[in-house]
């Protein structure tokens, strides 16, 4: 310990610093002067400076390592190579470097006679970095400049066609392709005088700015008040610029402080003949500010309108143009596959945009509020009244951007917009194991069950079917897939006539529908696989079942037989073979009520995938599970027995 | 003459910092090949730039680009540290054409030997700030700008690592 500094301690890092030198200098004077007065601390120190000894020479001790020969013959290949100009390795960033002072240098040149002087003196950078690098700033953006002045310049000289075929409102029209001549053309279409205190100017540019805001819808009238601002700022720039221009042209005419010279006067005859005439540039600055106001005021039902009504000797142009569309609309009159053609291809367009709202917003409770909000109820109007977005086949938007669709595609027809939910046997299937193992997806979907077997029901479909149109044409839709998500098919708005008429036997409650559309649907044939997720589904119920470990390790067939052999305890006689029939249902529920089995029985012939299952059993799971909303029996107070039995 | 002074500072550093920087890479990798070509990578970097830039701050560029280097290669591969034999290390790379002296060279080994391996049981921070120091020779401030702390903290890990070492040192005696 230090009697005179009571923090320095043998273990102190300052003495490891002190042994290696990195101590500052007063620090190391005041460790010094505390191991005059410590023995201990001299010894810390002279161990400390060992151990640093024996470490160092540990580490010299270490075998040198080098590079392998071919590592460093390419090593030494690189070095060298980096030596030699124009090598790869000079292509960094210090190269670009010079390269950019070599422009720089060449460009300086024309910058001292663009910037005629700095108080009094031309500007010469001195030998400092940051005069360098304001050097190539100064010339890159003047280059920049002068690029663009010559841009514009080779460009004008490669349009003949615009110039010399007399049209200035193509000319005009070039504008909106938004490059730079093409504003430098329409400034100089509408006679612009640039002048920076321009008045006019200034108060045409707060008027575009302040006007209303257009329809995002009408892309011509949102480019007019931008396209206008751009005029008018781009003019002021171009006129600053060609002003510091040819302030030091050799052998130029003087100008007048008030009027900047535009880009074809710097070019003179470079400019087109026909496109000077077209355009003249004598137009006083009230007449420029004139021809914004116009702009702005134009009527933005097109191009064509906004810039005939600014520009001059338009008036012919516009009944020439209203001369060829009224030609181009007779002769589509009078030809009937054109018309038919373009009407075509005019509801295609529509029924693209249409589907991409569609597309847009989807998820099953819009769905749902869709639905709710249109006041639809559901039906199928029949394959003959679908709109082609019926094969598009998209899921619903939101509910009032889809009657708005609706309605503008079919204004004659009434709401409430019909729409059909599809479903096919393996998503009946699945929507009866996602009802009867949670209600939780029932609640998110917010679609009551009723409601969906209900679409089931639809005599539309019944018919079609019966009329001998593909069931899986009409079916085959699934409306939950893959991600659990609901999807539903627009179809055609319903006409009086297609309502459906609510039979006064149908079943009304949700129990009876359930009922009904149970015992409708599982007499369908299913197939094999939607058997297995069927019967997966009310093993999920604990329906104890004595084959269900048969029926899950199914690889490949199941039969009757395979079930009777595996020690099954079920009662052959609750099982029903084939279709089920009123008559063995009934069978088949007085043999559950007797021994609460399941009946479940497959068919022999397991190549057409047909077996029944008693639905009692799964509404009998239901009842324990579900809620239905909107119903008007509680399931509850229902008996399977009192279930009505499906014809 | 630029030129061939260009070409010779290259050359100088290879030759000045390879077995330091072989060293410090195989502190990460522990594989000489791995090693070698991280080094490798080093100096190809070195040879992208000019000298003016490096001049002064030669050692501690060559060492942070060959430690960043270093890291990339673990990460891209996700390796494990395995803790092979020091002396196959050795074994596995060329020795130096300068070799000691067979008398030397076995007092070196022993007293070497015992003491890496008290050193290669210290943690990798302690490990590394060692031989920055003491192998590359480097300051507290350079080896701070090379691992991205402090001097302070270089020196405390520095203290604690030598500390440790005393006591390995002192036990078995």
């Amino acid at each position: 310990m230090n009697p005179l500094d009571p923090m320095i301690k043998t273990n102190d890092p300052r003495l490891t610093d002190y042994v290696l030198g990195e101590l500052a200098p007063a620090e190391a004077a005041q460790i010094e002067a505390a191991l005059k007065s410590s023995p201990q601390l001299r010894a810390a120190v002279a161990d400390i400076r060992q151990a640093t000894q024996t470490i160092a020479n540990v580490f010299e001790t270490e075998s040198s390592l080098q590079l392998a020969p071919e590592q460093r013959t390419k090593l030494l290949a690189e070095a060298e190579s980096v030596s030699e100009p124009g090598s790869a390795a000079n292509t960094d960033v210090h190269s670009l470097a010079d390269n950019v002072t070599t422009l720089a240098d060449n460009v300086t040149t024309l910058a001292d006679n663009v910037t005629p002087t700095v108080a009094g003196e031309h500007y010469r950078p001195s030998a400092g970095s940051t005069a360098h690098w304001i050097k190539i700033a100064v010339a890159a953006g003047l280059a920049g400049l002068l690029l663009g002045v010559g841009a514009y310049y080779s460009a004008d000289s490669e349009r003949p066609s615009i110039a010399a075929s007399d049209e200035p409102m193509l000319a005009a029209d070039s504008v909106d392709d938004g490059t730079e001549e093409s504003e430098l053309q329409s400034k100089d279409h509408l006679g612009f005088n640039a002048d920076a205190d321009s008045q006019v100017e200034q108060r045409a540019i707060k008027k575009l700015k302040a006007s209303k805001p257009m329809s995002k819808t009408d892309g011509v009238a949102d480019q007019a008040i931008p396209l206008a601002v751009k005029d008018a700022e781009s003019a002021k720039l171009n006129g600053h610029l060609m002003q510091s221009l040819s302030a030091n042209q050799p052998g130029s005419a003087p100008q007048s402080p008030s009027r900047p010279p535009l880009v074809a006067d710097s070019f003179g005859d470079a400019m087109p003949p026909t496109f000077r005439e077209e355009f003249p540039k004598t137009r006083s600055r009230a007449d420029a500010g004139n021809a914004i106001h116009s702009l702005a005021e134009a009527p933005a039902e097109s191009k064509y309108h906004r810039r005939s009504s600014a520009l001059p000797n338009v008036e012919g142009k516009k009944a020439e143009a209203k001369k060829i569309e009224s030609k181009f609309t007779s002769n589509l009159a009078s030809n009937p596959a054109m018309l038919s053609k373009a009407q075509q291809s005019l509801d295609q367009s529509r029924l693209r945009s249409l589907n991409l709202k569609v597309v847009a917003q989807n998820s099953p409770s819009q769905s749902r509020q869709s639905i709710d909000q249109i006041g639809g109820d559901f039906h199928d109007s029949g394959a003959d009244e679908r709109l082609p977005i019926a094969a598009a086949a998209k899921p619903l938007a939101q509910g009032d951007t889809m009657k708005n669709e609706l309605t503008k595609r079919s204004p004659n027809a009434s709401l409430p917009v019909t729409f059909k939910l599809q479903i096919s046997d393996q998503n009946a299937k699945r929507m009866v194991q996602l009802l009867a193992s949670q209600a939780d997806p029932l609640q998110q979907r917010k679609l009551s069950f009723e409601e969906l077997i209900g679409l089931q029901k639809s005599p539309q479909v019944a018919s079609a079917n019966s009329a001998g149109e593909s069931y899986a044409e009409l079916m085959d839709e699934s409306y939950i897939d893959d991600a659990g998500r609901l999807k539903m098919e627009m179809d055609s708005p319903p006409r009086a006539d297609t309502l459906p008429k609510k039979s006064p036997s149908a079943p009304q409650t949700a129990a009876a529908l359930l009922a009904s559309e149970l015992r409708e649907h599982l007499r369908r044939p299913l197939s094999r696989n939607n058997s297995i997720a069927a019967y997966r589904g009310l093993k999920k119920q604990n329906v104890e079942t004595q084959n269900v470990e048969t029926l899950q390790d199914l690889g490949g067939s199941i039969d009757s037989d395979s079930a009777s052999a595996s020690d099954s305890p079920m009662d052959k006689s609750s099982t029903v073979s084939g279709k089920s029939t009123p008559e063995n249902q009934s069978s088949v529920r007085s043999q559950d009520a007797k021994q609460k089995l399941p009946a479940i029985k497959l068919n022999n012939e397991l190549s057409s995938g047909e077996f029944n299952f008693e639905y009692s059993q799964v509404i009998q799971q239901l009842k324990s599970n579900l809620e239905i909303r909107n119903q008007a029996v509680p399931l509850s107070k229902q008996s399977p027995a009192r279930l009505p039995v499906a014809p | 003459m630029a030129e061939s002074e260009s070409d010779n500072w290259i050359k100088e550093a290879i030759l000045a910092y390879e077995s330091q920087l072989l060293r410090y890479a195989l502190h990460f990798v522990r594989d000489p090949n791995q090693a070698r070509d991280i080094v490798q990578d080093t100096f190809l970097q070195l040879c992208r730039n000019s000298k003016p830039e490096l001049q002064e701050r030669m050692p501690q560029w060559l060492y942070t680009v060959c430690r960043n280097r270093a890291i990339d290669v673990i990460r891209k591969e996700s390796r494990v540290k395995q803790m092979p034999e020091i002396e196959n290390q050795g074994a596995a790379l060329e020795p130096a054409a300068q070799a000691p002296l067979p008398c030397q060279a076995i007092e070196a080994s022993e007293a070497a030997s015992g003491l890496m391996e008290q050193i290669a049981t210290l943690p990798d921070r302690q490990q590394e700030v060692l031989r920055l120091k003491f192998h590359g020779g480097l300051s507290y401030k350079e080896i701070a700008e090379i691992m991205e702390l402090t001097s302070t903290n270089v020196g405390f890990i520095l203290h604690t690592a030598i500390s440790k070492l005393r006591q390995q040192m002192v036990q078995p005696s």
